[in-house]
C-alpha cells in the first residue's frame, strides 16, 4: 500500500468516523427528546454505535487488500 | 376523551418526527460504506455555509438588523502529516545513534577528568 493510498484511507477512516459520530448523536438526541423523557443514554448509545461502526469500517479498509473471501462449493457426487 | 385524543396526537408527531429523522439518514446512506459518508460529509460543507449566510440575510432584511461583515478566517497552512513523519525521523535516528554517542561521550569525559587530575 503506498503512503498515498494510506493517506487517503485515513482521511475516509476520519470523514467517516465524524459522519457516523455525529449521525448516532443526532439520533441519539432525536429519540431522547421524542420517547425517552431527555435521558442522556440515548446520546451515548448513539454515539457508542457510531463509533463501533466508523471503527468497523476502518478496519475493514485498511485490512481489505489482505482479506480472503471464500465461498462454499457443494461437493460434486460422482 | 379529549386527553385521549391530545395523548394519542403527541405520540404521532413524536414518532413522525423520530421516524422522518432515520429515513433522512437511511436515505442519505449516512451510516453506510465510508465513501458514502465521505461524499455526504463534503457535500455538506459544500451546502452548509452559503445556506448560512443565506439564513442570515433573509434574518437582516426581515428584522432590519445589520450584521456586521467579519474578515475572513486566516487560512492556516500546517501540513501536520509532514511535521509528525520528520519527527519520528529525528526520533528514531536520534535512538539509533544514542548508545554510540553515549560511549562516545562518557570516553571524552573520561579523557578530560583524566587530564585535569595530571
Amino acid at each position: 500500500m503506498s503512503e498515498s493510498e494510506l493517506g487517503r484511507k485515513w482521511d475516509r477512516c476520519l470523514a467517516d468516523a465524524v459522519v457516523k459520530i455525529g449521525t448516532g448523536f443526532g439520533l441519539g438526541i432525536v429519540f431522547s427528546l421524542t420517547f425517552f423523557k431527555r435521558r442522556m443514554w440515548p446520546l451515548a448509545f448513539g454515539s457508542g454505535m457510531g463509533l463501533g461502526m466508523a471503527y468497523s469500517n476502518c478496519q475493514h479498509d485498511f485490512q481489505a487488500p489482505y482479506l480472503l473471501h471464500g465461498k462454499y462449493v457443494k461437493d460434486q457426487e460422482q | 376523551m379529549v386527553a385521549r385524543v391530545w395523548s394519542l396526537m403527541r405520540f404521532l408527531i413524536k414518532g413522525s418526527v423520530a421516524g422522518g429523522a432515520v429515513y433522512l439518514v437511511y436515505d442519505q446512506e449516512l451510516l453506510g460504506p465510508s465513501d458514502k459518508s465521505q461524499a455526504a460529509l463534503q457535500k455538506a460543507g459544500e451546502v452548509v455555509p452559503p445556506a448560512m449566510y443565506q439564513f442570515s440575510q433573509y434574518v437582516c432584511q426581515q428584522t432590519g438588523l445589520q450584521i456586521p461583515q467579519l474578515p475572513a478566517p486566516p487560512k492556516i497552512y500546517f501540513p501536520i502529516r509532514d511535521s509528525w513523519n520528520a519527527g519520528i525521523m529525528t526520533v528514531m535516528s536520534a535512538l539509533s545513534v544514542a548508545p554510540s554517542k553515549a560511549r562516545e561521550y562518557s570516553k571524552e569525559g573520561w579523557e578530560y577528568v583524566k587530564a585535569r587530575i595530571k
